[in-house]
């Protein structure tokens, strides 16, 4: 600097250093000790993920069709924005009311890693829903477990060991994966008295394969989208399932006997033998807020080292039409409606980077079925399939460059911020608005 | 929901990710020093633990928020992870990197406000002479000032990652604290 200005140029150090000394990062890193890992095993890749371009991928989003607009509620973006909250667990288990438009918290049901009723410290949420001024939240630590939490506050109580509750539009039942019995199925828990009554006995013969990771009820309470890995198993029979190892998305009429059409597919429900490249996959099923249509994500799984783009489409199950709604040059995990069905919000996932770090190949193949299942690490089970087979399963540990998802606001086609390291998140109509009918 | 937690990804000690990867072609390794894998992981993790708190120390002061500073850091890690090769200078060119993310972020801030108004400032919750002061320049005049005098960077080296002369930058550099003078003097 030639300028004598030493003045400003010292105070401005100065003022740097100090401000340096205050700012303090949270670092994402793992921590010691930390719990095990789940040793629940998935369904390997659907939705595949990838690294987003750009930060500024943001901004290159583009709306094409809001399908739902009109049909009742409000525009948001008009300024007004819509009425409700947002119902969030944070990543390490605090639930907290958000305003949709600005992301500040209006209130605080529960702190980070809160204790149930049982002294049990809950973490890693999966999933939130709520009904009647309760939320339900499902936390995968110290056990699959659904916890109720009053919007009041107060300490979270035990409803079911289970992952995934959605509450039906008139807060009377709650849908869940019940993980109890190292069985996997989808139940319907009757809240006033309890009683569980199976709906659809998923998992049960894939050696525990998780198979359902959305349930969302349709606004008249008498069907539920399955979002998840699927198979072409028809209840009743014994043959060994094909798994798709792509997602899509299911819809069961509830009442009616499973058969081979109930549920029926909604989309994507192609059944490979081996790794699905370049399949459009769905998952996120969410039916509308005030229609029929069903909401999903969907991408396209080329490489898990790539971009993934990913869109939110509106089916109309009764035809099978699809229509863009929002399309994103990164992944998106988790769209938010409000009641009117308006996407308002969503969650972007930051996958891994992809350098392979440690590769462990195990190859067992003993027959020719088409059975190809990824498990999560060396559990029981691996290598037994009911009368199928394995072929490969390969597992490659992602560098340790830890992640967090960020939720975004959606308004006429641009994003914003508005919290991140949330790792569920729902939309709540304020007292008066209908009651919403997605789950998470 | 994290995607972690579906998709075929497991979280494991609450952060890590686990893939499952099916067989997907993936980019050559990270190469330092002719290396194996284990030893890109680890200069991967030595850089991200050296490095994240200084990298968000610089967003924030270019951004005003730290959330924000840490997501756009964690940005970058990610697509440097993802890089087919290692970079010759790691620690420099993640630099640019942030730098270069906060750019993009402004970028699309005016974008936003231009269209919603009445968008809140994110760094509002960061009351403080500094932080007012540096919200009045432009963005490029605040990234010189901050390499200059908080990251005491000289001009060549500024010059390099606002990809422009060294001559532009002395001036970035002096407009910026013109405005400031003013803004400062007691």
């Amino acid at each position: 600097m030639t300028e004598p200005d030493d003045t400003t140029e010292a105070r401005l150090r100065a003022l740097f250093r100090a401000a340096a000394s205050e700012i303090h990062p949270t670092r994402p890193a793992p921590r010691p000790g930390a719990p095990a890992p789940r040793t629940r095993r998935r369904a390997p890749l659907g939705l595949t993920i990838g690294l987003a371009v750009c930060v500024a991928a943001a901004a290159a989003i583009t709306v094409v069709v809001r399908p739902w607009a009109g049909s009742g509620g409000v525009e948001p973006g008009n300024g007004s924005g819509p009425p409700g909250v947002l119902l969030a667990v944070a990543s390490d288990g605090a639930v907290k009311l958000l305003s949709p438009e600005t992301g500040t918290v209006v209130r605080t049901l529960v702190g980070p890693s809160p204790v149930d009723s049982s002294g049990r410290h809950l973490s890693r949420p999966d999933g939130v829903t709520a009904a009647a001024q309760v939320a339900y939240v499902g936390y995968l630590q110290p056990s699959p477990v659904i916890e109720s939490i009053p919007f009041a506050g107060g300490t979270p109580t035990y409803v079911d060991g289970g992952v995934y509750p959605s509450a039906n539009p008139d807060g009377t039942e709650l849908a869940l994966e019940s993980v109890e019995n190292s069985t996997e199925s989808v139940v319907v828990r009757d809240l006033a008295t309890g009683t569980d009554h199976t709906v659809y006995p998923s998992g049960t013969d894939v050696s525990g394969l998780s198979l359902v990771d959305r349930l969302s009820w349709s606004p008249d309470g008498t069907q539920l989208a399955l979002g998840g890995f699927l198979t072409s198993r028809v209840p009743g029979t014994t043959r060994p399932p094909v798994v798709d190892i792509s997602t899509g998305v299911q819809l069961l009429t509830l009442g009616a006997p499973l058969s081979a059409t109930n549920p029926r597919f909604l989309g994507t429900t192609k059944a490979f033998p081996g790794p699905s490249r370049g399949t459009l996959t769905w998952t996120d099923a969410q039916f509308s807020g005030s229609g029929n249509d069903v909401a999903v994500v969907a991408g396209r799984p080329d490489s898990v080292c790539q971009a993934v783009p990913t869109s939110v489409l509106s089916v109309d199950p009764t035809t099978g039409r699809t229509t863009m709604v929002a399309s994103f040059s990164f992944t998106v995990s988790d769209a938010v409606f409000d009641h009117s069905g308006d996407l308002i919000a969503f969650e972007r996932d930051f996958p891994l980077s992809c350098p392979p770090v440690t590769t462990t190949t195990t190859t067992t193949t003993t027959t020719t079925t088409t059975t190809t299942v990824a498990t999560m690490g060396p559990g029981p089970g691996v290598g037994s399939n009911g009368g199928g087979s394995f072929s490969s399963s390969t597992f490659s540990t992602q560098v340790a460059v830890p992640t967090r998802p960020v939720l975004y606001r959606w308004s006429d086609g641009t994003a914003s911020r508005l919290a991140s390291d949330i790792a569920a998140v729902t939309f709540v109509p304020q007292a008066g608005d209908p009651v919403p009918a997605s789950g998470q | 929901m994290a995607l972690c937690q579906r998709s075929g990804f497991a979280t494991i000690h609450g952060k890590l990710c686990v893939l499952m990867d099916m067989g997907q072609e993936a980019p050559v390794s990270l190469v330092h020093g002719g290396g194996g894998q284990n030893d890109t992981r680890a200069v991967l993790e030595e850089l991200f633990r050296d490095s994240w708190g200084d990298l968000v120390r610089l967003a924030t002061f270019l951004t005003g928020s730290v959330p924000v500073a840490e997501d756009l850091v964690q940005d970058t890690f990610l697509r440097y992870g993802s890089r087919r090769t290692a970079a010759d200078e790691p620690a420099k060119y993640l630099r640019t990197s942030v730098v270069n993310a906060c750019r993009s972020y402004h970028r699309r801030r005016l974008l936003e406000r231009r269209h919603r108004p009445g968008l809140p400032r994110p760094d509002a919750d960061n009351p403080g002479e500094l932080w007012d002061v540096l919200d009045r320049l432009s963005p490029r005049q605040r990234t010189a000032l901050v390499l200059r005098y908080y990251l005491d960077l000289p001009e060549n080296e500024i010059a390099a990652v606002l990809r422009c002369r060294p001559a532009t930058v002395r001036s970035l550099v002096q407009r910026g604290l013109a405005k400031l003078r003013e803004e400062l003097s007691p």
